[in-house]
């Protein structure tokens, strides 16, 4: 009797045969998302995926890039499939590339709805391209084969040994969404055929405001977060000659500490770098401490003016991608987003106190 | 008792003679293996009867001929005491005198004494060597497994625990084959619950042609749609003994060489007694390592069909062009491809223990290395679920009870298809349904999936580990033990210092 | 009509603690926190906090009247109520337990179809959800505890995984604690008490455990471990996300796993999903089997056929309940219901039985 039942409802089910299946070989899965604007409000949506040429035993891997021009992600995504020749998916993007004219207008929409979609995750690198994502995401010869995960590859190994701060769609809303921290976003650019990391946009709110080249880049992942990694060359003063010695950031820790509130807030940023350094011209003599001492000084000295330069700046432009309205807010139980925006922000003081410290200098005298 | 008078009734059905003698006369009629001859002796002529093939004629000659010959006598009192055979008995009874005939007895008939006839045991005795266990080998255990003969086996755990306390009940099963079957408990451990359950059971058994200790086991389980086996079954009288000792109740049957042990657990389906001789920490790796291959062994296929299926979100990017680069040149749909390498998978097993030991060696490695690399060449299954089936059916055979890791096998397919039909929920959802099923699992009463459920924490230290045996000083309350405590709790306590 | 559980199918007291805890953790907490957190922001896990003492006090009442009784709610409403009365009440609370079955049915079928199969047909999963609870129910309470157990163990998991996406902790936006209004933060903690619904079976289940008075230490433990886990589970979510981000999120639980990965798999969401399975079906097994309890306790009718007859309803109810706005609207009304049920019918029942008890003691004295 309970056999019956149970035969009977699983021919039911079988019968059904439900779901539409998406097999990974009989999809195509863009790996890839470039937006561009185009005239009127229409924008340029521009994808890549691989796909695979079957032939005989041996598959090989190829790229496709498709654009198409619409108003939503999901319409274009129905518009690009009456041009592909197997269904698209989203499932598997890596990473969505805006063109600078786009974020100028703000992305919270696009962003949004990649957010909105569960199939998209929200580890997927979000970044800002100087140029059209098009041009850019058209790469030549055998790099083109590797284009899918050619930019997140680029984008994820910069954050993790070099000077890009940690970023991907999380953090970005995140930050969009918050209060007192703006949202930044890697910069990405071609240069001839070479498409290559150019430093980080700033963001207010959801629109593009400027941005700030590699080596500010390393000092702003310093001041955001402190880091593990990065490297950056430094001039010093050696014997009345200009010398240059590569640092390699170890570790750093930094800390915010409020030192007075009204009637404007100042903060005293201790930042603690443990570097070593990797290379040097002239004829320092590293294993001289006195010599160390004198170039940990004067680095030192140099990454404070740069940072207080730096922080100036995003006062000046009205960014705080570094969070100081979290820090405020932390504190404050009336908190007013506007007014700090608009009021106390720009006449915050920060004092830097950097503290370098040299641990080694590689495996020879 | 009631059996036997059910096998008078069967007896009494059956056209007989009522006269012992003209009874003897009519059997040889249909059996032709039967003998009736006259022996002369010295002190007179005398009748004797058996089954030729059922007789060791070597001992009938020696044991009874030769002393009947030298020796003088008169009565059946007589011969009894002058032959050198030690069983045998006097009757008038039919049933009795057909039933001992049938199990190796000679009767003999003396011509003044025709109502009665003196039953001599002389049983051919063909039996097998004690061997090596084939389908639990262990590597650091004792070398021995049951044979088909009951006495053996009897014997074989009598030695193993010379205590008085250790009961047998003897059965005789199937109205037919009539399979002696013992009832082995310790008295004082064993809880008389399950032995009544078992003995009841196996008494209510009504069958014509038993076919040993395992369709027995089927025959009194306590649900019997299910695939998971309810009894362990053992060819080790080790583990007999361990069984036991812990207050679990075993029976065996004559002409099987396999034990069933009762109450028995979901765990104990994947414990195999090596681990309590191997040290407890590599025995605990050992446990844990099987227990994860049936998992993986259960789920591996499932999840590669819903994840290729359905799930392309789930794939790692460093994964996902070997994958798609394997697939792309199958022209089936995931669950053809995975049914289709599992079925071949099922075949070689089948057809390698259909075959002789060596051909089936060369089963297995024309069907591994030919069919699996050809079926790949062709474009029939990607090689990456090659290894995963290979790699599930690898794990499926560690399950050390037969019986379970045929269940291992078995319940693979439901969870494929319905991986197939509903991804990743599908297999969520069969896991519930199977999980349902286990806990309402009961083996002689008792839950089948204890000490999880109910939960009896200190029962699990020979469950996922097999902890020092120091830890052992409780038997398992699974099986209600009536006495606990497995041994003396010693009170020197290890107060000392360092060096002292 | 006295009901003696036999002890064979009684369970033991320790058994309470899963039986409570399986039954407070379900569905709710794939989304709770945003709702919590639309009052209370980010004190709401004081807010989870407070609801879980007002719940702890209300279980210590639920034991009172149990212990005094020593039955169930059904005989109770018979004792104190009289017949009709009682009656009426005992097939409000049947009606709530079914209406409960099926709202988190329905809920986490809307999971499936929001996260993994925009196409999944609502009745299959129903017809398979009928002939599971069916088969479940069969087995009797032991099976259904069982199935709590299961519905604890193998999802403990989970546990930990959900505190992978500390990684992105920012615990600056706890501060500063106690920002919101003790208004805010109670409307909050009403809130949170619906996510604990569930302990209330326990007015009907009480019967079956053995020593049912001494179990109160298990059934307190089993909540505080709810406690403790939806505390935590508030705790990572508020620095996880950014008031904004949660405030659209509506299954935070699921975006949280969305950033797990291993290098064998990647948006463990998918993987979460399917084992929060394991962890809604002792929510529904536990309902039904205390709705048809009910009915069986209440009119004399076998147990078997009214849970059959409940499983055909559901088979049809659940189809048509397949838009977010029916199934926002159910939640509602049950959530009323609910709340009305654990938290004013209890202290009123409380509050009647000590009264009945105070004259009683009168009256013999």
């Amino acid at each position: 009797m309970k056999k019956k039942k149970f035969i009977s409802l699983s021919v039911l089910i079988l019968l059904t045969g439900c779901l539409d299946t998406q097999i990974i070989d009989e999809i195509l899965l863009i790996q890839t998302v470039g937006i561009d604007k185009h005239e009127e409000n229409k924008l340029k949506y521009t994808v890549t995926y691989p796909f695979f040429l079957e032939q005989g035993e041996e598959s090989t891997l190829n790229m496709e890039q498709l654009s198409v021009i619409s108003e939503t992600t999901e319409e274009a995504r129905s518009l690009l499939n009456t041009r592909a020749q197997q269904p698209l998916r989203y499932g598997q993007v890596r990473v969505i590339m805006f063109g600078k004219e786009v974020a100028e207008e703000g992305l919270e929409k696009y962003v949004k709805s990649f957010y909105r979609n569960p199939r998209i995750g929200s580890q997927i690198f979000l970044s800002l391209a100087e140029g059209k994502t098009e041009e850019i995401l058209r790469l030549k010869g055998e790099k083109q084969q590797r284009i899918g995960m050619y930019f997140s590859d680029l984008i994820e190994q910069n954050i993790e040994f070099e000077n890009i701060p940690e970023t991907n769609m999380h953090l970005f809303l995140f930050d969009l969404y918050s209060d007192g921290k703006d949202a930044i976003l890697p910069l990405i650019t071609k240069e001839g055929e070479e498409p290559k990391l150019i430093g980080t946009a700033l963001f207010d709110f959801d629109r593009y405001i400027d941005n700030i080249d590699l080596n500010e880049t390393y000092i702003f992942k310093q001041l955001r977060d402190g880091s593990e990694g990065g490297t950056s060359q430094f001039m010093v003063e050696h014997e009345g000659k200009k010398e240059y010695v590569v640092i390699e950031n170890v570790f750093t820790d930094v800390q915010y500490k409020e030192k007075k509130r009204t009637p404007y807030p100042e903060y005293d940023i201790q930042v603690e770098i443990q570097g070593e350094i990797t290379d040097n011209t002239g004829n320092i003599d590293l294993n001289d401490s006195n010599q160390v001492t004198k170039i940990e000084e004067s680095v030192g000295k140099q990454i404070k003016t740069e940072s207080e330069k730096l922080i100036k700046r995003f006062q000046e432009l009205k960014v705080d991608p570094l969070g100081f309205g979290e820090k405020y807010r932390s504190k404050t139980r009336n908190w007013k987003p506007n007014e700090w925006k608009e009021n106390i922000y720009p006449q915050t003081k920060s004092n830097v106190k950097v503290d370098l410290e040299i641990l080694q200098s590689g495996a020879i005298e | 008792m009631n059996f036997f008078k059910r096998k008078k009734s069967f007896q009494a059905a059956s056209p007989k003679s009522k006269n012992l003698s003209e009874w003897l006369s009519a059997l040889s009629d249909g059996n032709e293996d039967f003998m009736e001859e006259i022996i002369e002796t010295p002190y007179g002529n005398i009748k004797i009867c058996y089954y030729t093939t059922l007789i060791d004629h070597q001992r009938l000659n020696v044991d009874f001929l030769q002393p009947l010959k030298t020796t003088p006598w008169r009565t059946y009192k007589d011969i009894q005491r002058n032959i050198y055979v030690d069983d045998t008995a006097v009757t008038n009874d039919i049933p009795t005198t057909n039933e001992r005939l049938l199990q190796g007895f000679a009767a003999c008939q003396l011509p003044d004494r025709k109502e009665e006839v003196l039953l001599i045991n002389a049983p051919a005795d063909v039996q097998r060597e004690v061997s090596i266990p084939e389908t639990e080998f262990s590597v650091i255990g004792p070398q021995e497994a049951f044979v088909e003969k009951l006495e053996t086996n009897i014997f074989l755990i009598r030695k193993r625990l010379p205590i008085e306390d250790l009961r047998i009940r003897k059965l005789k099963i199937g109205t037919l084959s009539s399979t002696e079957t013992a009832v082995f408990y310790i008295d004082g451990i064993a809880d008389q619950e399950n032995v009544n359950t078992i003995i009841q059971r196996l008494k209510e058994v009504n069958f014509d042609d038993v076919l040993g200790a395992n369709a027995l086991a089927q025959m009194i389980q306590d649900h019997s749609y299910t695939v998971f086996p309810q009894f362990v079954n053992t060819e080790r009288p080790d583990r007999v003994a361990a069984s036991l000792a812990e207050g679990k109740v075993v029976f065996m049957s004559n002409g099987s060489p396999q034990a069933i042990i009762g109450p028995s657990t979901l765990v104990e389906l994947f414990s195999s007694l090596e681990d309590y001789y191997l040290p407890w920490h590599i025995a605990s790796f050992v446990r844990m390592l099987r227990l994860f291959s049936v998992g993986f062994s259960i789920l591996a296929t499932p999840v590669y069909v819903a994840v290729l299926t359905y799930h392309y979100e789930m794939i790692p990017k460093d994964l996902l062009s070997t994958l798609i680069a394997s697939r792309s040149n199958i022209p089936f749909p995931p669950l053809i491809e995975a049914l289709f390498l599992e079925f071949t998978i099922e075949l070689l097993r089948e057809a390698g223990a259909r075959l002789p030991t060596k051909v089936g060696q060369t089963i297995g490695i024309v069907g591994g290395i030919v069919i699996g690399q050809a079926s790949v060449e062709a474009g029939l299954t990607s090689n990456i679920l090659l290894i995963v089936v290979a790699l599930a059916a690898l794990a499926s055979f560690t399950t050390p009870v037969y019986q379970m890791g045929n269940t291992v096998r078995i319940i693979r397919f439901p969870f494929i298809v319905m991986s197939a039909m509903f991804g990743a929920i599908g297999i969520a959802l069969m896991l519930a349904f199977v999980i349902a099923h286990l806990i309402r699992l009961e083996s002689l009463g008792r839950p089948y999936l204890a000490p999880f459920y109910p939960l009896r924490f200190t029962d699990w230290k020979d469950t996922f580990v097999r902890l020092p045996y120091n830890m052992f000083q409780q038997r398992p309350q699974q099986m209600r033990p009536k006495s606990k405590a497995r041994k003396k709790a010693s009170k020197t306590q290890k107060n000392k210092d360092i060096d002292e | 009509m006295h009901s003696k559980v036999k002890e064979q199918f009684q369970v033991s007291p320790p058994m309470v603690f899963f039986l409570i805890h399986a039954m407070q953790v379900g569905v709710g907490m794939l989304g709770f926190q945003r709702i919590v957190a639309k009052y209370s922001g980010y004190d709401s896990w004081i807010a989870v906090l407070i609801a879980g003492v007002l719940i702890s006090i209300l279980i210590s009442m639920m034991y009172f009247v149990l212990k005094t009784n020593h039955n169930d709610i059904i005989e109770i409403h018979r004792n104190l109520f009289g017949k009709w009365a009682g009656g009426v009440l005992s097939l409000i609370i049947i009606l709530y337990f079914y209406a409960l079955g099926i709202l988190v049915i329905r809920t986490y079928i809307e999971v499936i179809q929001v996260w993994v199969f925009e196409d999944m047909p609502t009745w299959i999963l129903a017809l398979l959800a009928g002939y599971f609870f069916y088969y479940v129910i069969e087995g009797g309470f032991r099976t259904v505890t069982g199935l709590c157990v299961a519905g604890v163990f193998i999802p403990s998991i989970l546990f930990f995984v959900l505190l992978m996406p500390l990684q992105y902790a920012d615990f600056l936006n706890f501060l500063p604690v106690w920002k919101h209004s003790v208004k805010n933060i109670l409307l909050g903690a009403r809130e949170t008490t619906l996510t604990y619904l569930g302990f209330e079976l326990l007015l009907l289940f009480y019967p079956f455990i053995k020593d049912g008075q001494r179990s109160q230490k298990w059934a307190q433990l089993g909540h505080w471990a709810s406690v403790f886990v939806y505390t935590l589970l508030m705790f990572v979510t508020l620095s996880f996300f950014s008031e904004g981000q949660l405030d659209m999120t509506i299954w935070p639980t699921l975006t949280l796993l969305k950033v797990i990965e291993f290098p064998f798999i990647e948006r463990f969401e998918y993987l979460g999903i399917s084992l929060w399975l394991i962890i809604v079906i002792p929510n529904i097994a536990m309902a039904f089997w205390g709705a048809s309890r009910g009915v069986k306790r209440l009119f004399s009718i076998k147990q078997r056929y009214v849970i059959i007859v409940m499983m055909i309803v559901m088979v049809f109810i659940l189809p048509p309940l397949d838009n977010r706005q029916a199934v926002n609207t159910l939640n509602d009304i049950i959530s009323q219901i609910g709340f009305w049920v654990i938290v004013a019918y209890i202290t009123f029942i409380y509050i009647v039985q000590f009264i009945v008890q105070k004259i009683g003691r009168k009256r013999s004295s």
